[in-house]
């Protein structure tokens, strides 16, 4: 029996050797990663036809409806199915005509847009039109298109930003059966008329809630059109797996003659940053447009993608949000503390200064509307939490302990390590609550719900009003589905926001907004802590790709100078002759 | 007096676990653990003095000499003794608060600092002290395997038992529970529940966890009770007429026994590993609480950066399983010399 279990132990050393043999075998010879792009274009000057653009995205698809969809997953995909009437330049944020023929200026009385269209766009061939073949876009489109994106039925998200083109309360309420301020002039021509000046409704017209669709789509696939788009944008869909990927190919009625230049798009879904960032250095993913605080510290290091990245800050605000209609948060002194007690200097640190940090609503991105000197906003100041606490009646801290909402994943997670290891500083003990993202906008959108949570909007067009009037207007409270998760009503910042909307003069308009931010600092219903700053990096054989200003992953344009050739990688010794054995297997197209 | 150390040891070891479950005197964390551990220590000398007094006390003394002679076992009793010994003797070695964040511990890029005097292993994603986490961490994924095992253990070797014991309409019922259960996909069900239950706390961890994995020390205890009551000192027991808890519990436990515990320490091991993938998959213990499993979860973003993130928990996790499997095998051989 002792000679079996001593054998028994040998066999059981040798099957550990063995193992450990294997593993230095593999370590040793597999190939480096490459610390630059694996391929190089092949040289063109001039915008080539044909080859297929990959690109992804860390969550799913929702639906390719423009009416409804509001997020940025389903937005990318959108953009790229259908085209606007007016759009944003991509380097400028200047607004520019798309299917429109120019950009209207406003009447005098500032109230009535009028639109002229171009000439001989078509919609995609569809089964849904007669004879299948897309038939010419005219205005009675743009107008079908809007009374159907703001009647009631629809659900759009988008309503709130139409809400001043006269007559829509009345539609709404289902008294009228058309928008009277909604005229058709002729085939090409349609007049908007709003009930009050709104300084930001071309900012909405260039909305994907804007965007033309086909009634006889509507009318053949209802609810369905969410799969089935038809359109007149730059792609028709081809196929979409849902949670797997959508192809896209080239539209043949698009507008501008030759475009676009790829003849097919993969958006691959529920990729995260990490396997991403791994596909796109082996070359198997064309843009990249995020990535873990580790990898974006070691692709930046990486001096021959530095032609092919680029870092900007986004467009947006982040922050702790309070709802302060729920205990213990409808006290002002208490979210002051916690806008006061959060280190944002450790936040930047442990994400790889990617944060730019910022104490009040108006994005720094936004330079025309952020005021440096803005009076109180919100930044590190232990002395000044504590003597908030103590304001607020809670000099030693809460008794109870306070449930944050965050999304899932290792992200939400280190920030809620955050918050949990600066308000212990000041008393507050802090639970986490990680939630999937659906959840999280789902549960954090009813009033009564969510105490604080992590919270941040991007804008949809570069205005305050993308910002204020969203997060921070009492009418966007609702039972369900709110913006304004931090459920902050305040009759003067609600006045401050309508009047700034309206008002024509870009001085008084600059002055309102700083007003209201003020104010919001001062009320501290969000602890305002960074915008993102984004690295984009793309390959080298995509061309014509820029990061868009407004928009975020915007591939309408793009180019690839194909074929592209294996680039010679740094020699490596006995390393790259593996990786030279499975080149014949790296290629693609 | 072998007896009386074991119980002292026993109840120093709960002293200890205790406080991972948030169970403390109020003001001085760590008396708790402390006093514990001086409990453990006595009961442990206790059981020590007793055992040298009368080697052949323990059970069957032919059992604790082929436990002596066999060397693998021995390695494992020594594993588990350290990882042990770390993890619930650690929290009070600890040289820093694992939950604080260090401003020191990132450097100015943002990733976390290596080994230094400060940090002995470095500081993790966010700055925290990594040794310190991985002493606290350990005591919790410890306590999380014993809690459960010791629920596992309880219910299934009681359903064993019964079920085995009485027969009947109760060991039908009995066994098709065990079918139902063990039907269950265990990871996908716990990580349901755990999601389902709100405020999930350690102890739920430990009540899922051993609500889900009874079931095979439930069938080997009824295998094994179904010979036991078939003995022929048992029948003569039945014949002179002794009551059932008294057969019960004189004949037939010391009978099956054995296997119990030689199955309860490799499901330690098991609950381990499970416990690590929860906290992996971030369903395990609540942020900012350490275990082994989150401490890997945390340290993925960096593994290019800082290995070490990865390796000491990893290192810790396989050395516990490797410890209490090889301690079981040497159980089993010891306890059951039948081959």
């Amino acid at each position: 029996m002792r000679s079996t279990r001593r054998s028994e132990a040998w066999a059981g050393m040798a099957a550990l050797g063995l193992f450990a043999a294997v593993a230095a075998l593999f370590a040793v010879f597999l190939p480096d990663a490459p610390d630059g792009p694996r391929y190089q274009g092949a040289g063109h000057e001039t915008p080539q036809r044909g080859g297929t653009f990959v690109f992804h995205h860390e969550s799913d698809l929702r639906g390719l409806d423009p009416q409804v969809a509001y997020d940025e997953i389903s937005n990318m995909a959108v953009k790229l199915l259908y085209e606007g009437l007016i759009d944003y330049d991509r380097d400028t944020m200047e607004l520019i005509p798309r299917l429109a023929e120019a950009v209207p200026e406003p009447s005098a009385d500032g109230r009535t847009y009028r639109f002229r269209l171009r000439r001989g766009v078509r919609f995609q061939d569809d089964p849904c039109f007669e004879g299948g073949r897309g038939r010419e876009l005219t205005a009675h489109d743009v107008r079908w298109s809007l009374e159907h994106m703001l009647h009631p039925d629809t659900g759009s998200p988008g309503v709130t930003f139409f809400e001043l083109l006269e007559g829509v309360e009345a539609f709404r309420a289902r008294e009228a059966s058309h928008i009277s301020g909604i005229r058709v002039i002729d085939r090409y021509t349609v007049d908007l008329r709003l009930s009050r000046p709104d300084q930001t409704f071309l900012y909405a017209m260039a909305m994907t809630f804007a965007y033309p669709v086909a009634r006889e789509a509507y009318a053949r696939y209802g609810d369905e059109t969410r799969r089935h788009p038809v359109s007149t944008g730059a792609f028709v869909l081809e196929s979409w797996e849902p949670g797997v990927e959508a192809t896209f190919l080239r539209n043949p009625n698009y507008f501008e003659e030759g475009r676009p230049y790829p003849d097919r798009m993969v958006y691959t879904l529920n990729l995260r940053r990490i396997p991403a960032t791994m596909r796109f250095r082996n070359g198997d993913l064309d843009h990249i447009h995020r990535q873990t605080p580790a990898d974006y510290l070691t692709l930046r290091e990486m001096e021959a993608w530095a032609p092919y990245r680029e870092e900007r800050p986004k467009i947006n605000i982040w922050g702790v949000e309070m709802n302060t209609q729920m205990a213990p948060f409808e006290n002002r002194h208490l979210r002051r503390a916690v806008a006061f007690a959060i280190n944002r200097e450790r936040w930047r640190r442990a994400r790889a200064n990617r944060l730019v940090l910022q104490g009040q609503p108006i994005p720094r991105a936004l330079e025309r509307f952020y005021d440096p000197d803005l009076p109180g906003q919100h930044e590190y100041d232990l002395e000044r939490a504590r003597e908030e606490m103590r304001l607020a009646g809670h000099p030693d801290g809460l008794d109870e302990p306070v449930e944050v909402w965050l999304g899932e994943g290792e992200t939400g997670r280190a920030y809620g390590e955050l918050i949990q290891s600066d308000l212990a500083e000041i008393g507050i003990t802090v639970t986490l609550r990680q939630v999937a993202f659906p959840i999280y906008l789902q549960e954090t959108g009813k009033p009564g719900q969510a105490q604080m949570l992590l919270g941040g909007w991007s804008m949809d067009f570069p205005d305050p009003a993308s910002f204020l009037d969203i997060l921070f207007h009492s009418r966007s409270i609702h039972p369900e589905g709110s913006h304004n998760r931090s459920f902050y009503s305040n009759p003067e910042v609600d006045r401050i926001l309508d009047e700034a909307r309206v008002e024509s003069d870009h001085e008084r308009r600059v002055a309102l907004y700083r007003e209201a931010s003020r104010i919001l600092v001062d009320d501290a219903p969000w602890a305002f802590i960074w915008s993102d700053m984004a690295m984009e990096m793309w390959q080298p054989y995509v061309r014509n790709y820029r990061p868009h200003k407004v928009w975020d992953n915007f591939y309408r344009d793009v180019w690839l100078d194909l074929p592209r050739r294996r680039a010679s990688l740094s020699p490596a010794g006995r390393l790259s002759r593996f990786a030279a054995v499975l080149t014949p297997f790296g290629g693609r197209r | 007096m072998r007896r009386i150390g074991l119980g002292v040891a026993l109840l120093g070891l709960a002293a200890m676990v205790l406080p991972a479950f948030e169970v403390g005197l109020a003001g001085s964390p760590n008396a708790l653990p402390a006093a514990g551990a001086a409990l453990f220590v006595l009961g442990a000398a206790l059981f020590g003095l007793g055992l040298a007094r009368d080697p052949a006390g323990i059970g069957d003394p032919r059992a604790w000499r082929r436990f002596r002679k066999n060397r693998g076992a021995l390695a494992g009793a020594v594993l588990v003794l350290f990882v042990g010994f770390t993890a619930f003797v650690g929290p009070l070695l600890a040289p820093l608060d694992p939950n604080e964040i260090f401003d020191a511990g990132l450097n100015g890029a943002g990733v976390p600092v290596g080994p230094s005097g400060q940090f002995l292993l470095g500081a993790d994603n966010i700055g925290r002290d990594q040794l310190s986490r991985l002493l606290y961490g350990g005591r919790v994924s410890l306590a999380v395997a014993f809690g459960a095992v010791a629920i596992a253990g309880t219910l299934g070797f009681c359903a064993g038992l019964f079920s085995g014991y009485f027969r009947g309409v109760l060991d039908g019922a009995i066994i098709q529970l065990i079918n139902f259960v063990l039907s269950l996909p265990f990871l996908l069900v716990a990580i349901a529940l755990n999601r389902v239950i709100e405020n999930p706390s350690l102890w739920t961890l430990c009540v899922l966890l051993g609500a889900l994995s009874w079931t095979r020390l439930a069938r080997v205890t009824r295998a094994k009770t179904l010979q036991a009551r078939e003995l022929e000192y048992v029948q003569a027991a039945r014949a002179l007429g002794m009551g059932h808890m008294r057969i019960l519990f004189r004949h037939v436990v010391p009978n099956v026994l054995g296997p119990a515990i030689v199955l309860g320490t490799t499901l330690i091991a098991a609950m381990i590993i499970i416990e690590s993938a929860m906290s992996f998959l971030g369903l395990g213990v609540k942020p900012p609480t350490a275990s082994w499993g989150s401490m890997l979860r945390d340290g993925q973003e960096y593994m290019v950066y800082a290995p070490r993130l990865l390796l000491w928990p990893a290192l810790l996790i396989v050395a516990t399983v490797f410890g209490f499997n090889l301690l079981g095998e040497g159980l089993r051989d010891a306890l059951d010399p039948k081959e």
